[in-house]
């Protein structure tokens, strides 16, 4: 069975360089850049509103920023927190907390003095649910290590309860403790990270490894290798995004192939690999080599339920996969032409190089009742952010 | 040696006497301590005085030695910013050695002579002449070159070259027509030339209406490629530094800045690394003399994404993974160009093309492109 993504809302020149991060929180899509900039997108938008007059945007750093990620969570008392973590191309980590009445950033200076020593490259957030675990932060490093904190939200109780009055409001002081880091075995770059709510860590290296560990004892326990054409080291295997599905059964990894782009799915539990996403090939030779995108998959984002999986690549697609079957179900094909408001489509780079078919640089799922307008209630829907320096946001059809 | 004391006409003090009147170790140093000479090599005021100056500053140490018995306290550079420490010549004290070996005196005494003879015979030589000229002492050629940079600062001379020690030509250029410099020099048209010695009084003229653009290499082997090929160089004049140029080649640059006239335009094309974007970057601006940039370069290539979108191509695969060693050093590239006063649109093409680099974990030599055919991707690029 195929689907349909219509476009919703879209908006060019959104940054003034590339965008290289996205990721999607209920009140805000968040986009980072090679401009050093941060930019939330209020998600509720009515119809008529653009995407433009509605955005926060925050500097953040001059060497320009690459990945990203969101914590959006109502703590106990009905504390409702906004968290915004980025990276810089200098290795820096700047973590961001949004008052969501003024929609006014403030930086956190959370890591102490070794730990801002380091160069971190990738970040993840990981939410509990469970008021008594931590929530935690992962990053890795670009000598290959994983580091694990911890991040609680408010001072720790004291002892002394005597009134043992639960609704007793808790003082909020973010902090992160460092748990600890699983360490690479030899120093090589951790291109991407993820953390399931099953507890384990998931590393993707640029020789094309990833690394499964467990999140509490923080020591590996499986080691896949990547899947693409081996033997010549032109030819790598760079892991570019790994992703759990929402329950954690599921790894996805994409990785290079050559200059192809792979999507391998494993199961977590006995670390098994279940199969490749592949485009069929319409063609009575054999195939030579199977892949998901005709070009780097950059990123790839498991839908709320784990049904389906989006992928995007280099190739100006994105692609939507049916996980069960592993067929795929849609394809959007990205073209600069599509921004709405015409002084804002970059057809072509300030070198003259074409973008009308602009890679894609990151792909989001949306969860039902995130978007605004018709339909966001009922329907999920995809974000993504190209290398023509867009956002661009659609929804599923039908059922409206 | 301290005069304080009184003594016998016609005697000179005993170890005795020095203790007698001496009552602490400090006392009795400084008693003991000869009387020095200092030099100080600093600021010429006029730097065609150079020669004469540097005649002064040796006579006088040679006075000082000969004459008055007195050691020398060589300090290169004005107090307060020394270049190197002060030297103490011949060496005099009780503890061991403090300051520098002699022999650094030597180094700095035959370098100053040196130049005062290329001087006084008006002739320019290479610092590896000078090297091979006693091998004991400089032991290498770095050393030779250190100094020289030290004397120059300590003098704080406008050009390197004033001291007429240079490095030998690396850079090499070829021009679509006949350059006129100096008095009754001239860089041919179309041959492979090294660039030339300049001075800062140095002006080229030529025909500057038939020079469409002026074109930095990184590589010599995509410089003598270009150059063999008539379509470009007919139109293009070409200037290589071999990698990370030298000074001259980029003092040559600056002057062709000045005298080319604005319509000709200045490109750079270096391969698509780290490395490359520095090369770049080493051109068009440095932070201590301006005689040495060029900021009329525009930063043409070659890209990354150039280079990706052009990977179908039968030949393979032309990227190469970025090493750990590549990373750091675009990563702290990255923050120098952040932090380095260049043009808006240079900057941010620049800036993007490191971080294009880093996000896809690639770099390419320039060499690959468009199938290993340079000049093909290079007019193809000139007629968009």
């Amino acid at each position: 069975m195929s689907k349909l993504y219509i476009s919703t809302q879209n908006c060019g020149k959104a940054h003034e360089a590339d965008i290289f991060g996205l990721c999607i929180s209920n009140p805000y899509t968040v986009t980072v850049s090679g401009d050093g900039s941060l930019k939330l997108w209020k998600n509720k938008l009515i119809d008529g509103e653009q995407p433009k007059d509605h955005v926060i945007s925050c500097f953040v750093h001059k060497t320009g920023l690459h990945h990203v990620d969101a914590f959006h969570s109502v703590e106990q008392g009905g504390l409702e927190l906004f968290l915004v973590a980025c990276v810089s191309f200098s290795g820096q980590i700047f973590i961001y907390e949004v008052d969501m009445a003024s929609g006014t950033l403030k930086e956190l200076d959370l890591l102490s003095h070794d730990e801002k020593l380091r160069s971190y490259w990738c970040i993840k957030f990981l939410k509990s649910d469970d008021f008594s675990v931590a929530h935690k932060m992962v990053a890795t490093d670009v000598k290959g290590s994983t580091v694990v904190w911890a991040l609680d939200i408010f001072k720790p109780e004291e002892q002394t309860q005597e009134s043992g009055n639960l609704d007793l409001k808790k003082e909020k002081n973010i902090r992160l403790s460092q748990i600890g880091e699983i360490p690479a075995t030899e120093p090589k770059f951790a291109t991407s990270v993820d953390v399931s709510v099953k507890g384990i860590i998931a590393t993707g290296f640029q020789d094309g490894s990833v690394v499964v560990s467990q999140l509490e004892t923080l020591r590996p326990i499986y080691n896949f290798e990547g899947f693409g054409i081996k033997g010549t080291e032109e030819s790598s295997g760079t892991v570019r995004d790994v992703k759990f599905s929402p329950l954690g059964e599921l790894l996805a990894v994409a990785n290079d192939s050559g200059s192809y782009g792979c999507v391998t799915l494993y199961e977590t539990e006995y670390g098994e690999r279940v199969g490749n996403l592949t485009v069929p090939t319409h063609s009575s030779q054999t195939s030579i080599a199977n892949f998901t995108h005709n070009g780097w998959v950059f990123n790839a984002s498991f839908s709320s339920t784990g049904e389906f999986l989006a992928t995007c690549g280099y190739d100006g697609k994105i692609r939507v996969w049916d996980v069960k079957r592993r067929e795929r179900v849609s394809t959007l094909n990205i073209s600069a032409g599509d921004i709405e408001i015409e002084s804002e489509i970059v057809s072509q780079d300030e070198f003259g190089n074409s973008l009308k078919t602009p890679p894609v640089m990151g792909v989001t799922f949306i969860n039902k009742g995130v978007r605004g307008g018709i339909g966001g209630d009922t329907n999920e829907g995809l974000a993504c952010v190209c290398l023509d320096r867009s956002v661009r946001w659609f929804r599923e059809a039908g059922g409206v | 040696m301290g005069g304080k004391m009184k003594i016998e006409p016609g005697l000179k003090p005993s170890l005795g006497d020095y203790l007698e009147r001496s009552p602490t170790r400090a006392t009795l140093e400084e008693a003991l301590s000869p009387k020095t000479r200092e030099i100080v090599l600093t600021k010429i005021q006029e730097p065609q005085n150079l020669k004469s100056e540097i005649c002064t500053i040796l006579s006088l140490m040679k006075n000082a030695i000969e004459q008055q018995s007195e050691p020398l306290v060589i300090f290169v550079g004005s107090r307060g910013k020394l270049v190197k420490p002060a030297m103490c010549f011949p060496y005099y004290g009780f503890e061991k050695m403090k300051g520098p070996p002699a022999f650094k005196t030597s180094v700095l005494l035959s370098l100053l002579k040196c130049v005062a003879m290329k001087m006084e015979n008006e002739e320019i030589c290479t610092i590896r002449d000078v090297f091979y000229l006693n091998v004991e002492l400089y032991k290498n050629q770095q050393v030779v070159a250190e100094w020289l940079r030290a004397i120059a600062d300590a003098f704080e001379l406008p050009h390197f070259d004033a001291l007429r020690i240079v490095a030998a030509q690396k850079g090499l250029c070829c021009t679509p027509v006949n350059l006129n410099f100096d008095v009754d020099k001239v860089i041919l048209k179309n041959q492979k030339s090294l660039v030339p010695y300049l001075t800062a009084a140095t002006e080229f003229s030529g025909d500057w209406s038939l020079v469409e653009r002026v074109i930095v290499l990184e590589k010599d082997a995509i410089f003598s490629k270009l150059a063999e090929n008539t379509q470009v160089s007919k139109r293009c004049m070409l200037v290589t530094g071999k990698g990370y140029p030298d000074w001259l080649t980029r003092y040559f640059l600056y002057k062709m800045m000045l005298n080319c006239p604005p319509s000709v335009i200045f490109e750079i094309y270096t391969d698509s690394d780290p490395y490359g974007i520095d090369i770049a970057v080493k051109y068009m601006h440095n932070e201590l003399k301006a005689t040495y940039q060029c900021p009329r370069l525009v930063y043409k290539g070659v890209l990354i994404q150039e280079l990706i979108d052009n990977r179908s191509s039968t030949r393979g695969l032309q990227l190469l993974d970025l090493s750990f060693r590549d990373r750091t050093y675009a990563m702290n590239l990255l923050k120098r160009i952040a932090a380095t006063t260049l043009r808006k649109q240079t900057k941010h093409a620049l800036v993007q093309e490191v971080q294009r680099q880093l996000f896809y974990q690639k770099k390419a030599e320039m060499n690959t492109v468009n199938g290993a055919n340079f000049a093909e991707y290079f007019l193809a690029k000139l007629n968009a």
